[in-house]
């Protein structure tokens, strides 16, 4: 009777902050859905309840904590309870047993509405969707026993809120801290929380669970502390020395803080003097190593300067990051190291480098800086072709059309003819890019980006080429809010079609046809024909359970006859072990087998290298002195029963 | 006759602060009991005590017999409780206040509830928020007696209100312990409010009682004198025999005159006249004054007594 009177009274006091709450939950999920919906291969869904738990589900737990347990303390009703027939912890009891059930409610009505907004590429299974409800209500658990601990402890509870996140903040942040070690920080893993299927992390849940639990006592021990007298001298109004020891913690905290910030900052890549090429405009730094190297070395610096100038000038950027290149002799020739984080960093070797080459890595050059520039904004999702396009169509043309060499337009044209080839025929090669990078490779994809905006070159002028790199590619993220705002109010199509003069429809279709057409041009076609009739297959053998076989080859392709293929030329399978989750995956040299280019469906048997539920990524190419880089014919994730 | 509270050397610490030090005292079945005492004399800590909300450091308490421990809540059952403070739910009505506290007294009658605040004037649907400290004191008596206790207990239940609430708030109380001859435990430091409806009383300082029984042999046994100070002769007065039968609760000098107020310790049968009859050396000057019950509650506990009882 008693436990039903208090939920009763807690019902009727906080249940329409409760549903209002939860309300306002749903709005912000349905906003992020909405939000990830837009935004192509970016995210799942159910990312969206991870990003609910780091955000705004601290500010519902803190609410909770308040309407529930301070209000109560602070206003001495909880004097009024404590002197009814009931026992003195039964009505803390009740509290946070509602608090919890709030949360097992909100954590269900999240996964609820992030179901609603999957679809079948999300594979939602019961088993899944009970691990990720089981991760949110840990993680609930765990926050809603820390605010129940320090909603106790009266106007304090200020400063604890204020040292946890300092604390948070410093292993997060703290760079000899690898956070994603521990639970319960593990467990909310950018990538494990969400697209984790086989492994439930168990002892992650229990860490957590203990730490709940901690605080949990904790926050009962102090409501009994001296008869619950300690847990109300704490209720009562700061005093001057609260203040004084509030301000003494701020000011230690901003201290802690400043040092954190101090160390991670990186001390940026400098260059020394022996073996250094600069070049003051635009910056450019080169290391060439030796002298031997330095005849090639300052043309290929030549040849970046000359794309660069241009391209700054045409898209109207007043300043450029600064740009270092540092040669690598005794690498392969497209095994490049690339980094933006403070200018523009790459490291390969051009000593080899014919003009094909040479543009590849000037693509690399230029794709750095403009995402240096725009702050990380040019290469996001759905944008990303846009920037792999432009910088390569610049690379070749350094923005005139009648730069391009033949050769290279056809040698491209030719990629984007064969991977638009492999799609099914209602493919978006627009939205469905990143996933072409993912399964073709990134050498093909940016091919097929190239021939987009050569495409648009070709159809709608130059300028209009200019005027998307202006729109997509020149400003970076926007500084504030309102900014951020004013870019939303202005969806990526809409730019698209008012630099280019194309609506969505019409180029994605029109673009189709023109690449069809382009494979009948003789150079593509000449080069078509180099490129074996031939279509990957992939196979698990687990006929033997104890030692599971990958199992690749290639079947004749049909409507197409086998044509000359380069007799150096081989068939190269490549493979690479993935993690539990999926993101776009560059397999490695390390791995590969080669093999002649024939029809054989057991061309590369691979056994005794995975077990059981291994996830392995799979890519077969085909590598031929007739193309410069490997060409790939397909590739799969596959799980090993 | 039963007892219905018993404190036995009760003792209660708050660090190195004792707030009952001993504090014995037995309250029976039907009496209307006065629980005098000044401010931070240890009233609330010893209802605090008697309800088992704090525990007791020692000593033995028992309510209905029944020992009380923290978190008896049997005990708390069958007592209705009216604080010095109410910390009632400001979003509640007196309807949402007792579809609340229903479900924590088996023993609830809603239609005393109902009749109870009918008389007591108080607004059915109005949020408690915007009630006065009278009308919450009246409201918090009605909800005590709604529960059908076999005890009242009020812990300075009129504190902060005006005259006129006051005088009202005594009146119901009154009334209804008249009415229902419940056994009440009425805590205060408020004498005049004791006068009008104890049977008996206790006062209580410094975490102990100094006079527990009935309110006139308290009058009866205190006794005051003064003179003009032209007239007192040093070392006179109280003499030998007041030394030896009374407790000097006063000797000050106020107004020119000095005063004395005696309690009668070991002859609880003597009269005022009487004690001067064992006074026959007293100077011509000396003169008989009459204590109101607060001139005596006021020399027991004041800082006179305190230091009279500090040298003794």
């Amino acid at each position: 009777m008693a436990t039903k009177a208090l939920i009763g009274k807690d019902l009727r006091e906080h249940g329409a902050a409760a549903i209002g709450l939860l309300v306002a939950s749903l709005v912000m999920v349905a906003l992020a859905i909405a939000q990830n919906r837009s935004a192509a291969f970016s995210m799942s869904p159910f990312e969206v309840v991870r990003f609910a738990l780091i955000t705004f589900v601290p500010l519902i737990v803190l609410t909770l904590g308040n309407r529930l347990i301070v209000r109560e303390y602070l206003s001495g009703t909880r004097l009024f309870v404590e002197a009814l027939p009931v026992g003195s912890m039964r009505p803390l009891l009740v509290k946070y047993g509602l608090g919890a059930a709030f949360l097992s409610l909100l954590a269900a009505t999240l996964l609820a509405a992030c179901v609603l907004g999957s679809s079948a590429a999300d594979d939602v299974t019961p088993q899944w969707l009970g691990q990720l409800l089981l991760k949110t209500l840990v993680v609930m658990c765990l926050y809603w026993s820390i605010v129940f601990c320090f909603s106790l402890c009266g106007h304090l509870r200020i400063v604890l809120y204020l040292v946890t996140l300092g604390i948070v903040a410093m292993i997060a942040w703290m760079p000899a801290i690898d956070a994603t070690r521990f639970a319960p920080f593990r467990l909310l893993d950018r990538d494990l929380f969400v697209f984790e299927r086989d492994v439930v992390p168990v002892a992650d849940m229990l860490w957590t669970l203990a730490l709940a639990a901690a605080f949990l006592v904790t926050g009962f021990l102090i409501a009994r502390l001296g008869n619950g007298s300690v847990a109300d001298r704490l209720a009562r109004p700061m005093t001057r020395r609260d203040f004084v020891v509030l301000g003494v913690l701020l000011i230690a905290g901003s201290g802690l803080a400043g040092v954190i910030a101090e160390n991670r900052t990186r001390e940026p890549i400098r260059f020394g003097n022996t073996s250094v090429l600069r070049v003051p405009e635009p910056a450019i730094e080169m290391y060439f190593a030796s002298e031997l190297y330095r005849e090639r070395s300052e043309a290929f610096l030549a040849s970046v300067q000359t794309a660069v100038e241009p391209m700054q000038a045409r898209l109207g950027i007043d300043a450029l990051p600064i740009v270092r290149l540092a040669l690598r002799p005794t690498r392969e020739r497209h095994d490049i190291d690339y980094g933006t984080l403070d200018g523009v960093y790459v490291a390969g070797n051009w000593l080899e480098n014919d003009s094909y080459d040479d543009a590849v890595l000037v693509a690399v050059v230029l794709h750095g800086l403009l995402t240096a520039r725009t702050t990380g904004r040019a290469p996001f999702e759905p944008h990303h072709w846009v920037l792999d396009g432009f910088t390569r169509w610049w690379a070749e043309t350094l923005g005139e059309p009648q730069a391009l060499q033949t050769s290279h337009r056809d040698e491209l044209l030719t990629r984007a003819v064969f991977v638009a080839s492999r799609l099914d025929d209602d493919a978006d090669l627009v939205t469905g890019w990143q996933g072409i990078a993912d399964n073709f490779g990134y050498p093909s994809a940016e091919a097929l980006a190239f021939s987009a905006v050569l495409y648009i070159a070709e159809t709608q002028g130059v300028e209009a080429v200019y005027d998307l790199g202006r729109a997509f590619l020149a400003e970076p993220v926007a500084a504030s809010v309102l900014g951020s705002f004013s870019d939303r109010s202005r969806p990526a199509w809409q730019r698209f079609t008012t630099a280019t003069g194309l609506t969505r429809d019409d180029f994605t279709r029109d673009w189709a046809a023109w690449l069809a057409q382009r494979s009948r041009d003789p150079g593509v076609a000449g080069r078509l024909a180099l490129i074996p009739a031939l279509d990957p297959v992939f196979e698990v053998d687990s006929s033997d359970a104890a030692q599971p076989a990958i199992v690749a080859g290639y079947t004749p392709r049909r409507g197409r006859v086998v044509s000359e293929v380069h007799e150096e030329a081989v068939c190269v399978f490549r493979y690479g072990s993935l993690s539990a989750f999926d993101y776009e995956y560059e397999v490695g040299d390390e791995d590969k087998r080669e093999t002649r280019c024939v029809a054989d469906e057991a061309a590369h048997v691979l056994s005794g290298r995975h077990g059981s539920g291994d996830r392995v990524y799979v890519a077969l190419e085909f590598e031929s002195p007739d193309f410069h880089q490997a060409l790939r014919l397909g590739s799969q994730r596959l799980v090993i029963p | 006759m039963s007892h219905v509270i018993e404190f036995a050397q009760v003792v209660k610490r708050f660090g190195r602060l004792s707030v009952l030090d001993g504090l014995s005292l037995s309250v029976q079945a039907g009496e209307v009991y006065g629980f005098l005492g000044r401010n931070g004399a240890g009233k609330s800590t010893a209802i605090r005590v008697l309800m088992g909300i704090t525990p007791a450091d020692g000593g033995e308490m028992r309510v209905f017999g029944e020992r009380v421990t923290p978190g008896a809540i049997s005990v708390r059952r069958r007592i209705g409780y009216v604080a010095q403070e109410q910390h009632m739910y400001p979003w509640m009505s007196p309807r949402a206040l007792s579809r609340f506290v229903r479900g924590f007294y088996p023993t609830w009658d809603e239609s005393r509830w109902r009749e109870l605040n009918e008389r007591f004037g108080l607004p059915e649907k109005q949020r408690l928020g915007t009630f006065s400290g009278g009308m919450k004191a009246k409201l918090a008596l009605a909800m005590a007696l709604a529960t059908r206790p076999e005890l009242l207990v009020l812990d300075e239940p009129t504190a902060g209100m005006d005259p006129v609430a006051r005088r009202e708030f005594l009146d119901l109380v009154r009334g209804e312990t008249e009415r229902e001859g419940v056994t009440t435990f009425f805590s205060t430091h408020l004498i005049d409010e004791i006068e009008a409806v104890a049977d008996r009383i206790a006062i209580v300082e410094g975490g102990r009682a100094i006079y527990e029984g009935a309110l006139a042999p308290l009058v009866a046994r205190t006794v005051g004198y003064s003179i003009a100070m032209q007239d007192d002769v040093p070392g006179s007065f109280p003499g030998p025999f007041a030394a030896e039968n009374m407790r000097v609760l006063e000797d000050a000098v106020r107004g020119g005159r000095r005063r004395l107020v005696m309690f009668l310790d070991s002859a609880p049968s003597l009269q005022h006249s009487a004690a001067s009859a064992h006074f026959p050396h007293l100077n011509p000057g000396w003169s008989h004054e009459s204590l109101s019950l607060e001139d005596v509650f006021v020399a027991l506990v004041g800082p006179h007594a305190r230091t009279a009882a500090t040298a003794s």
